[in-house]
């Protein structure tokens, strides 16, 4: 009881961090909103110059627009959590909150499975909305379920998400130590591998490989493969969750681990500012 | 006797590396503690004294489990600093680097009541307690109540920050440098707090600072680190007193176009000890006599200035100060030397 009592009040003071720091951010709320679009437009722009609208219609089943506009929401969703795991202690340590965090009596893997929470429930109210104009141009009344399907995969490849990050968070600091660099890295990568702009399963079997290791990939699939009608049995949706699911919970236990072996070698080491 | 902090030969070293071209680089090894040792009771503020690189943050860090020693052991409350880290920050509060440490978008309550949360202090209770803090360190008549972090002046950022280490009411208060930088009155109301705290209270306080005049008015103790070992302990009259022939004879004289340097050389050999012009005026001039016995050279003195032709106009005798023995224990250049 106690330990959830201690878990939703750090939730809620992480709540009103995140809500105060959008709030009072303009800027930040602004790009947030018009961010799927503006993606989208420049990736269309420059897609269409190279490329052909009708023939990526004809390989997707699916018009470039609203699906990038799609593609670029679910993008913001799900990098959003890894941004915010990965980005947590670095910006902490260049404030000096990190070293109050520390000596905190959270459970510091707790803390940045918690960290994403707020920004992911924020993040989604706000930009739900922005979606909808475009899939009503584009698909009338089916616009709103369309719309909640593509929030509620968001949502949940998001969430699927969190414990990969941790892991990530754990193991890259722990061998390169806290580098705000490492996001410019595992960005562009995740970009790919997570089956976002380019569906999983259109991919080389090496990368879908690779891309399979990754919980919010398979949900993602899922997702492309309901909204563009690719013929699917009932056996591959159910392995697509199950496999999605199993590896959020395998990676807990090893974020747990690699974080606290990041935390000892800080403390150790002297890192912890 | 329990006490509430102790460390026994404390070890920390730090490797580091040292470039020798793009490429090469070899590894340097810091010892910043060298096995120190203290204790520190209920209702004391300890000092601790050093000039930069000493340790002392390093020994604050290892009893805030912040840091791992590498040899030695610590306890605060009668918990291990490493084997009991969890319980050890639920009794200590601690304030290091009064200029940052919270986030600029939120106010100054907004932080409080995010790190009451972080401490797992309930909502009514966080709010009530951040309520005390805020008034107690008078920041509310600052106007930092409402206003956000990143507009803060130094003084405010510092009673935030030691608002912060109170949230919990703890029985021990970890202090690095809570003064450095600030304000005359946001570093008054500092110390009062700490000595109320201590005396009060009841609490522990471990104290760094740089400044001496500080370390005498708020500490009932000292501890002088330099290099990491603890060179001398005490309270600061107890220290003054180990400092050898570093009382002086202050002594202003009118010297008539005299020749000073004659006068100088002349006392040195009378005396027996160092003498030192520390200020010339045209027809005045101020002589430091080091001595750790004043009295008995009083004679010899004003026989010798006045058998040269020189009139006094003053004369008394300086007690030490703490950052003379400060200086004079850490290897520094003191006047002594």
């Amino acid at each position: 009881m106690r330990v959830l009592k201690n878990l939703l009040n750090v939730f809620r003071a992480e709540f009103m961090l995140t809500l105060t720091d959008i709030t009072r951010r303009k800027l930040l709320l602004i790009t947030m909103i018009a961010y799927p679009y503006v993606l989208a437009m420049f990736i269309v722009l420059i897609g269409s110059s190279v490329g052909s609208y009708s023939s990526f219609k004809l390989r997707l089943g699916m018009d470039p627009i609203p699906f990038f506009v799609m593609a670029s929401y679910l993008m913001m969703t799900v990098l959003g959590v890894i941004d915010e795991v990965l980005w947590r202690p670095v910006h902490d340590s260049m404030i000096g909150t990190f070293t109050y965090v520390i000596l905190s009596p959270i459970n510091r893997v707790t803390f940045y499975l918690i960290v994403p929470l707020p920004r992911l429930a924020l993040s989604t109210l706000l930009n739900a909305p922005t979606l909808l104009p475009i899939m009503l141009i584009y698909y009338g009344t089916l616009a709103l379920l369309i719309t909640g399907l593509v929030v509620s995969f968001a949502l949940i490849s998001a969430f699927l998400m969190i414990s990969f990050s941790v892991l990530v968070l754990g193991t890259f600091y722990y061998l390169l130590g806290q580098n705000w660099r490492l996001l410019n890295i595992v960005r562009p990568l995740l970009l790919i591998v997570t089956g976002i702009y380019y569906p999983r399963y259109l991919m080389p079997l090496t990368l879908k490989l690779i891309s399979t290791l990754l919980p919010s990939s398979s949900t993602v699939e899922l997702l492309y493969r309901i909204l563009l009608n690719v013929p699917t049995t009932t056996q591959y949706v159910l392995s697509l969750i199950g496999v999605a699911t199993a590896l959020a919970l395998i990676y807990l236990p090893l974020s747990s681990l690699s974080v606290g072996a990041w935390v000892r070698k800080s403390l150790i080491r002297g890192e912890v500012s | 006797m329990s006490y509430a902090v102790v460390a026994e030969g404390l070890v920390k070293r730090y490797v580091t590396k040292k470039r020798l071209g793009l490429f090469r680089s070899i590894k340097e090894v810091i010892d910043a503690l060298k096995g120190i040792s203290f204790k520190v009771n209920y209702g004391e503020v300890v000092g601790l004294l050093g000039p930069n690189g000493a340790g002392k943050t390093t020994t604050i860090k290892i009893l805030a489990t912040l840091l791992i020693p590498d040899g030695g052991w610590a306890s605060v409350c009668g918990f291990d600093v490493v084997k009991e880290a969890s319980k050890v920050r639920e009794v200590i509060g601690v304030m290091l680097n009064v200029e940052k440490g919270f986030y600029g978008k939120l106010t100054g309550e907004e932080n409080l009541m995010y790190f009451a949360s972080l401490y797992g202090i309930p909502p009514n209770e966080a709010r009530k307690r951040v309520r005390e803090l805020i008034e107690l360190m008078e920041l509310d008549k600052l106007g930092a109540t409402h206003k956000v972090y990143e507009e803060f002046s130094l003084g405010m950022k510092a009673r935030l920050s030691f608002a912060r280490a109170l949230l919990r009411d703890p029985p021990v208060l970890l202090l690095d440098e809570p003064t450095l930088g600030l304000d005359p009155p946001s570093a008054r109301r500092i110390r009062k707090l700490v000595k109320d705290l201590a005396r009060k209270e009841g609490k522990a306080v471990l104290y760094t600072t740089h400044n001496m005049f500080e370390a005498e008015i708020v500490c009932d103790r000292v501890l002088l680190i330099d290099k990491g070992r603890i060179v001398a302990e005490g309270t600061p009259e107890e220290l003054k007193e180990r400092l050898p022939s570093i009382r002086s004879l202050v002594i202003k004289l009118i010297t008539h176009g005299a020749n000073r340097d004659a006068l100088i050389t002349k006392l040195r050999v009378r005396l027996g000890t160092d003498v030192k012009l520390v200020e010339s005026g045209d027809d005045v001039i101020t002589l430091k006599v080091l001595t750790s016995k004043p009295h008995d050279l009083l004679n010899d003195l004003l026989s010798t200035v006045m058998v040269m032709g020189y009139r006094v106009v003053s004369l008394r005798i300086e007690e030490p100060t703490l950052e003379d023995v400060f200086i004079y224990l850490t290897g520094g250049v003191s006047e002594s030397s």
